[in-house]
């Protein structure tokens, strides 16, 4: 365990060494929440509504202060499987004496938490100079929020390794990864509320797993989902995780037997 | 001459590249495409409950954001491959270093070294899909209009070119700096939605000190609306002078490089 | 040495049309090719410090430090040194890679960062641990690249390109993916693509790192035969002893960033190390015991006797040895480069 608790802290080291282009980055990603209140106010102004699906200009911002946040959990620029496959540096990890795919969890951890660390003094700009759109939740939802969120993280990273070890069959994949996330980031509810979709599309959307990144915790953060509503939810998250986890090691044990460790 | 035989080349070779491997550029041709389709159906979430969006009815405001598509898919093809190379690797790996004894100017020869053919199957859809919108808008397009709106986007695409720039130069100080590749990718969120919808200092901030906004909304103003010889001369002055930014900004890195161990 | 001068005062036309004739002065003098004076280079690292917030620390690490140098049309010198002494950074300088800190260079009469158009054409530039050709593409799209690039003629470029795969018998490999290569095969196109626009000066960095011994005397044989032919400045930086002994006649050796040594390699073995070594193979205690006789500081390792020689002593000890032993167990040799090299940078 403790080779684990100390490639975390490598990882971070690794990441912390550029520190100053993650700082930008997290500067540069808040354009998005600043461009969506701009695009909203002029919405709600022009609507005379108050509501928009059930949705009021407050509601939409912290939607949108939320899912900002949750982005900093994206998988899909912390992950490098795939690229370590194609590259044959994956050789490096597999003979070593420890549990790969536990090793590539840390290392996203490693540049998540590092991601989460460095935007947090943007979130509390964003947050502050928002407030007065804020909507806070209750503390049982509150808490609701952060277990749902961890779930989603376990879920996405089943959800990614399958795609990652399909590389061993299928070769170089990371474009097919990208769009894949970026069509699940879609699927999620990130770019605007599945609310504001309507007829078959928004079931579809609200029966896949990929609501979970975004919609559900940010529709259970703005206390649109009750307590009974979240412990359902939370059930579901299992089920797909177990879904996603028991196929990534189908994916993964079957192509592991393929790998020639080519590469540069 | 010399430089466009060399961009010939390079784009073949990108070419040749990019056919052997069908499954990369399929993805990413569908990435694309799948932005656009989300946008859309965000706009018609909201064109569900307004009539017009600072003033711009639901034509205007998808043309507006295809306008937007079709100048990044534009430097897609030829330099967003090269800067963002710039950006992540060369500086970092000291790859630059080849680029810098070649009898070319660097800045350009780096920008258009990965060429990504694929955003042309991209624009042959992004591009006729302009067209037709614009006639949906229900706006008479006088033949004038058109050809000054010809004349500023073409300006708009090399002003787009000449910010991505600016906004990876400073990899030469920093040696790894993948956040500034991503900063015009921000900068297109701002310039898909009508301007009205940000504030003075906004807009003043995005049509002078950076100017984005004036890509987009310049030319398809003077598509819809009037010819304004200010905002056509105002295109050319600040294609110019960000281009003179970005090529000083660019010298001065370069003596600042120090490349990297072997 | 004293400079011959012939002067020929040529007839100065001045009709129209015709360029006059110009005085011509023969020196038997060379201009040097490449010329250094006190070339200094430091790289700033800055960091900041949690105990000095408002302040950025600066640390300075000195790469090269008033380098001297003259490098004469033809020549083909070796940089020596371990690594991160200095040597690729001074071979960037003189390429235009990188500037100075302080310092002038003059590289076929042009300064080199300032990347003159005229002076790029007439350089080329080999990583060993690096390539410049597109990965995922045959070597020959890249050589037509540059072709283009060098704005080299037609008949030129074919000629040179043929000779190459000639030279480095690469016919099969230049249609062949960059990404499919072996290391050697990938230096072989780096090498051919180097000399494409017949450059006047080439800067070689490493260029036989990580390859097998057979290739890496390959790449050196055409390094020999390129610059015979051609007469082209060569600056080869390694810490490969194999290369500097085979190539450069003359080497410069940097430590610190400091030129330590500029002259023949020859002399420089013969300078640190003036004695021979005699080895004598001893396959019996009764050779030991007559091996033990010879009055002369002498060791055994591993078996075998030896003796370390001064040069003026080798001719009476070698008359000893070969009638004290049969002359196949005897072997007489120079010392070994590359623990004469490791001895200078340890004093």
């Amino acid at each position: 365990m403790i080779k684990y608790l100390v490639y975390f802290k490598v990882s971070l080291q690794d990441v912390y060494a550029y520190r100053a282009d993650f700082f930008l980055f997290m500067a540069i990603n808040t354009v998005f929440f600043y461009v969506a209140i701009a695009l909203w106010s002029a919405v709600y102004q022009s609507t005379g509504d108050s509501e928009i699906s059930s949705y009021t200009l407050s509601n939409i911002i912290t939607y949108y202060l939320i899912t900002g946040l949750l982005f900093r959990l994206d998988l899909s620029s912390s992950m490098f499987l795939s690229a370590d496959i194609w590259g044959g540096y994956f050789t490096n990890d597999y003979i070593k004496p420890w549990n790969i795919v536990l090793v590539h969890f840390i290392i996203v951890l490693a540049d998540l938490f590092f991601g989460m660390i460095t935007f947090l003094p943007f979130f509390v700009i964003m947050a502050f100079t928002s407030f007065q759109h804020i909507s806070l939740p209750t503390f049982p939802n509150f808490i609701f929020f952060i277990a749902v969120v961890i779930l989603s993280l376990i879920m996405n990273y089943c959800f990614n390794l399958i795609l990652h070890a399909l590389t061993f069959h299928y070769g170089d994949q990371r474009s097919q990864i990208a769009l894949a996330n970026y069509i699940a980031t879609f699927l999620a509810g990130a770019v605007f509320p599945i609310s504001f979709l309507s007829g078959w599309v928004r079931d579809l959307l609200l029966a896949l797993p990929f609501k979970f990144l975004f919609f559900t915790p940010t529709e259970i953060f703005l206390n649109k989902v009750s307590v009974a509503e979240s412990q359902v939810y939370i059930a579901e998250i299992a089920i797909w995780i177990m879904i996603f986890f028991g196929i990534s090691q189908l994916v993964y044990r079957t192509g592991i037997k393929k790998y020639s460790g080519t590469g540069r | 001459m010399r430089y466009w035989k060399i961009i010939k080349i390079i784009i073949r070779n990108s070419y040749t590249r990019d056919k052997k491997i069908p499954g990369v550029v399929t993805a990413n041709v569908f990435s694309s495409l799948f932005e656009v389709i989300i946008t859309l159906t965000m706009f018609s979430a909201i064109f569900n409950n307004v009539e017009s969006l600072s003033g711009w009815n639901y034509y205007q405001v998808v043309f507006l954001y295809l306008m937007m598509k079709n100048i990044v898919l534009l430097n897609g093809v030829v330099v967003r491959g090269g800067l963002n190379d710039m950006a992540k690797e060369y500086v970092r790996m000291g790859d630059y270093d080849f680029y810098l004894v070649k009898p070319v100017n660097s800045m350009l020869f780096v920008s258009v070294s990965k060429p990504r053919f694929y955003n042309i199957v991209v624009l042959m859809f992004t591009i006729p899909f302009s067209i037709w919108i614009a006639m949906k808008t229900g706006i008479d397009l006088g033949a004038l209009n058109i050809l000054a709106f010809i004349f500023m986007a073409f300006f708009s695409a090399i002003l787009y070119y000449f910010l991505s720039v600016i906004t990876i130069v400073p990899t030469f100080w920093l040696v790894r700096l993948f956040s500034l590749s991503d900063l015009m990718n921000r900068a297109t969120q701002i310039m898909r939605y009508p301007a009205g919808i940000y504030s003075m200092l906004v807009k003043v901030i995005f049509f002078t000190a950076f100017p984005v906004l004036a890509i987009t909304y310049l030319p398809s103003w003077t598509l819809f609306y009037s010819i304004k010889a200010e905002y056509l001369v105002y295109m050319v002055v600040i294609t110019f002078v960000f281009g003179w930014i970005a090529t000083k900004l660019w010298n001065i890195g370069e003596r600042n490089y120090g490349s990297a161990s072997s | 040495m004293k400079e011959i001068t012939v002067v020929l005062v040529a007839e100065i036309k001045l009709e129209f049309g015709r360029k006059p004739r110009i005085f011509k002065s023969f020196s038997s003098k060379k201009m040097p090719i490449i010329e250094t004076k006190k070339i200094n280079k430091d790289f700033i690292k800055s960091e900041y410090n949690i105990r000095q917030p408002f302040k950025l620390v600066k640390s300075v690490k000195p790469a090269v430090r008033d380098l001297d140098v003259s490098i004469e049309a033809g020549e083909l010198v070796g940089f020596l040194g371990p690594n991160g002494v200095g040597k690729t950074t001074f071979l960037k300088i003189i390429s235009g890679i990188i500037h100075p800190t302080s310092g002038e260079a003059k590289v076929l009469g042009f300064v080199p960062w300032e990347r003159n158009y005229k002076f790029l054409r007439k350089i080329s530039l080999v990583m060993g641990q690096k390539n410049q050709l597109w990965w995922d593409l045959p070597a020959i799209d890249s050589f037509k690249l540059l072709k283009e690039v060098y704005d080299i003629p037609k008949k030129t470029y074919e000629r040179n390109l043929e000779t190459m795969m000639g030279v480095l018998d690469m016919h099969n490999l230049v249609r062949g993916r960059l990404r499919n290569m072996s290391l050697g095969e990938r230096m072989k196109c780096e090498l051919t693509a180097c000399f494409l626009h017949d450059p006047k000066v080439i800067f070689l960095d490493e260029p036989t790192i990580g390859l097998d011994v057979t290739t890496a005397q390959s790449i050196r044989k055409f390094i020999q035969t390129i610059n015979r032919e051609k007469k082209c400045t060569i600056v080869l930086t390694s810490h490969y002893m194999g290369d500097i002994e085979a190539l450069c006649k003359r080497v410069i050796m940097i430590n610190n960033g400091e030129k330590i040594y500029d002259g023949d390699f020859t002399a420089l073995i013969n300078k640190y190390a003036p004695e021979r070594i005699i080895k004598v193979t001893l396959s019996s205690p009764e050779e030991k015991k007559i091996f033990s006789k010879i009055k002369y500081k002498k060791e055994m390792i591993e078996g075998q006797g030896v003796i370390r020689a001064k040069k003026e002593d080798i001719g009476q000890l070698a008359e000893q040895v070969f009638d004290k032993f049969d002359p196949d167990k005897i072997s007489i040799t120079e010392p070994d480069a590359e623990e004469v090299i490791a001895k200078i940078y340890r004093q």
